[in-house]
């Protein structure tokens, strides 16, 4: 019975597990944003021409995979710099929409409290 | 009625504490002045109960086996509204999660908690995590003796043990005085039940080695009976096993289950027989019985008043609360009061400030300034008069704290999920307010009877779905949130490993399959059996008829 269940797990495990892998080396055909959280109180930032804005609405959306590489590598400064931490690209959909679940909670709060996180705040293009 | 029966810091203990905080505010404003770089940063918050969650900073206070006194209780209302917005969640592990921290605030956040005798070590890492016990302890006349004297040695002993601060992974450690087990002991990396022996002795019976997780075991007994100046020789030297034959280079193979399912509880039992012996040679780790008497002191029971048992009538949402929220109590006259953090449409284990404070007051009115948090994230008041009870049931429903649903299919437990999780991979509480929804009629609730759902986000199983009677885990499928259904597992002391039924369930489907699985059982079962006693009758074949019926036909 026990081994039964384990096999079951195993190839549960198996079958999901790389589903977190899936992201990084996937070839993305999704446009790309750039967000990561800010050290001193771990809010949620966004890319936007070389600085971070605070809402990902108003965040850059990069079509051409390069340059959100380059982005991406020029964010380090910020890292460096102890502004931020856990720089990482994600897709979105052409119209800037989070292709994720993971990603559209993120940016809007949890579903299951609409007056905390990003959707209870004003958005007015405020920058960090 | 304001002296809390459980254990207060004494000078080294305060000390300690102290030191910990101003400690961790200079490693804060070095890493915020760039003197320490994340990589350098990240386990030294991770210490300190700190993780970078979904939307913020997240901060684990610990909740030692699950006792808090009054004063506690006001400074975590004080903390999540100063510091966090208005509330806390209460988890599984019975800690308070505060989902909503800046880092700046961290050190000031842990001075005030050392201002109560609380602290975040050892909430997080590869080290001895909070240890938790049957939240009736000191309460219920089925126990041997109050558990948690034990349990406040195992924290002294495991806190900052040398040899045990970088262990592989993560140690859980349940501590039961009763044949009910309401701490799922057999689910823990290693577990103690007090027991009582032959010769009429009590003594410990060790187990170890059950887990969650990606790869879920029930634990083995590794010995029957280990005598009281033994235990931390014993705990030590299946710890120092642990740590030192523990794969680790493979997160997923470094958690104690794996060692003994691998080499075997029998070859287990013999390297840590070895060790034992040594430990024991040395003397170093016998318990005095001294030191022994001197932490049960602080856990003296109150001085119950002498008073009938004499249980007040009320009308039918008091008898109702009665009916699932009231356990017996070792003193006549008296109860043990479950506060379920379960309201229908709520999110299980959160409590706001406000609803804090409140408590604190009626823990000091009505409960000897105690409270217990369990591990399904609910709380307990453990020694209440039977008359109080009607005022006690008035303050709860000001406070919607008054849900009559105790150990019934809407007291779910459910991980905090994709909501706040940065390991998540779909969300639990939305799943657990849907079905808590569904089965909201009370009628409906009693007919089903005891039936634990439990909800994880992830294989991680902090919602501990294999323990569910119904689990729910959360899986993410190219994006999308799917879930699978496990039936049959136990958290109790008939516990058992919750089986997968096939193919998952969309987030809108999942409420469905439940109810469908529930129905099939209310036309199966046997007069008197619960729902999971009738799963093991049948087994899963007509349930999974049943549940994947609709799903057919459309």
């Amino acid at each position: 019975m026990l081994f039964e269940n384990n096999y079951m797990i195993l190839m549960y495990s198996l079958a999901f597990a790389p589903a977190k892998c899936e992201l990084a080396p996937m070839a993305t055909t999704h446009p790309q944003m750039l967000t990561c959280n800010r050290l001193r109180d771990g809010d949620i930032l966004y890319w936007k021409d070389g600085d971070w804005v605070l809402f990902q609405k108003d965040g850059e959306i990069f079509t051409d995979p390069a340059a959100a590489e380059i982005a991406l590598a020029a964010a380090q400064k910020d890292v460096t710099g102890n502004r931020i931490v856990a720089p990482y690209l994600f897709d979105v959909m052409p119209d800037g929409r989070p292709v994720k679940e993971r990603e559209i909670i993120r940016a809007a709060g949890p579903t299951v409290q609409r007056h905390l996180g990003k959707q209870a705040r004003q958005t007015n293009g405020q920058t960090t | 009625m304001t002296s809390p029966h459980m254990y207060r810091y004494d000078e080294f203990d305060a000390r300690f504490v102290a030191e910990r905080v101003e400690q961790f505010r200079s490693q804060v404003a070095r890493r915020l002045s760039g003197e320490l770089t994340e990589d350098q940063f990240k386990p030294l918050r991770l210490m300190n109960g700190l993780y970078l969650q979904l939307h913020a900073y997240m901060l684990r206070i610990a909740v030692p086996y699950g006792t808090l006194s009054s004063r506690q209780m006001r400074k975590l209302a004080h903390i999540a509204r100063k510091y966090d917005k208005g509330f806390g969640h209460f988890t599984t592990r019975t800690n308070m999660q505060f989902h909503w921290i800046r880092l700046v605030d961290v050190p000031d956040i842990l001075a005030e908690l050392a201002s109560v005798e609380m602290h975040c070590i050892q909430t997080s890492g590869n080290c001895v995590r909070n240890v938790t016990a049957d939240q009736f302890a000191g309460a219920t006349a089925e126990e041997i003796e109050d558990p948690r004297p034990l349990c406040e040695i195992i924290r002294q002993w495991s806190s900052l043990h040398p040899e045990f601060v970088f262990l592989a992974r993560k140690f859980k450690i349940a501590v039961g005085a009763t044949h009910t087990d309401r701490a799922a002991l057999q689910w823990h990396d290693m577990a103690v039940q007090i027991v009582r022996n032959d010769e009429g002795r009590t003594g410990y019976l060790v187990m170890a080695g059950g887990g969650m997780g990606r790869t879920p075991y029930v634990a083995h007994v590794m010995k029957e009976f280990v005598e009281r100046e033994d235990i931390l020789a014993y705990l030590e030297a299946v710890l120092r096993v642990y740590n030192m034959d523990s794969r680790r280079d493979n997160i997923h193979k470094q958690r104690i289950k794996i060692l003994i399912n691998t080499i075997g509880v029998e070859e287990m039992r013999r390297r840590v027989e070895r060790e034992f012996a040594e430990l024991k040679a040395m003397g170093t780790l016998q318990l005095p019985a001294e030191e022994l008497a001197r932490i049960t002191a602080y856990f003296a029971p109150p001085k119950f008043e002498t008073l009938p048992d004499a249980m007040p009538q009320g009308d039918a949402a008091f008898e109702n609360w009665k009916k699932t929220n009231i356990h017996a109590h070792r003193a006549p006259g008296h109860a043990i009061a479950t506060i379920t953090l379960k309201a229908i449409g709520q999110v299980p284990g959160d409590i706001s400030a406000d609803q804090m404070d409140a408590i604190a007051g009626m823990m000091d009115a009505f409960s000897v300034g105690e409270i217990r948090v369990t591990h399904e994230q609910n709380l307990v008041l453990p020694h209440v008069r039977q008359k109080d009870l009607p005022a006690i049931f008035a303050r709860l429903q000001a406070l919607d704290l008054a849900t009559p649903n105790s150990g019934l299919i809407t007291d779910i437990i459910a991980c905090p999920g994709l909501d706040y999780c940065d390991l998540a991979n779909a969300r639990s509480i939305p799943i657990a307010q849907t079905i808590a929804k569904r089965f909201a009629d009370l009628d409906r609730q009693h007919a089903i009877g005891e039936l634990k759902i439990k909800i994880s986000g992830c294989i991680n199983a902090c919602g501990h779905h294999h323990a569910g009677h119904i689990g729910i885990l959360g899986v993410d499928k190219k994006g999308v949130e799917f879930y699978q259904l496990l039936l049959g597992g136990s958290g109790a002391e008939d516990a058992s490993i919750g089986q997968i039924m096939g193919p998952g369930f969309g987030e809108h489907e999942i409420a469905d399959a439940v109810e469908r699985v529930v129905e099939a059982y209310l036309i199966q079962r046997h007069p008197g059996e619960r729902f999971l006693d009738t799963y093991r009758r049948i087994g899963m074949a007509p349930f999974k008829a049943a549940a994947y019926r609709e799903m057919e036909a459309a």
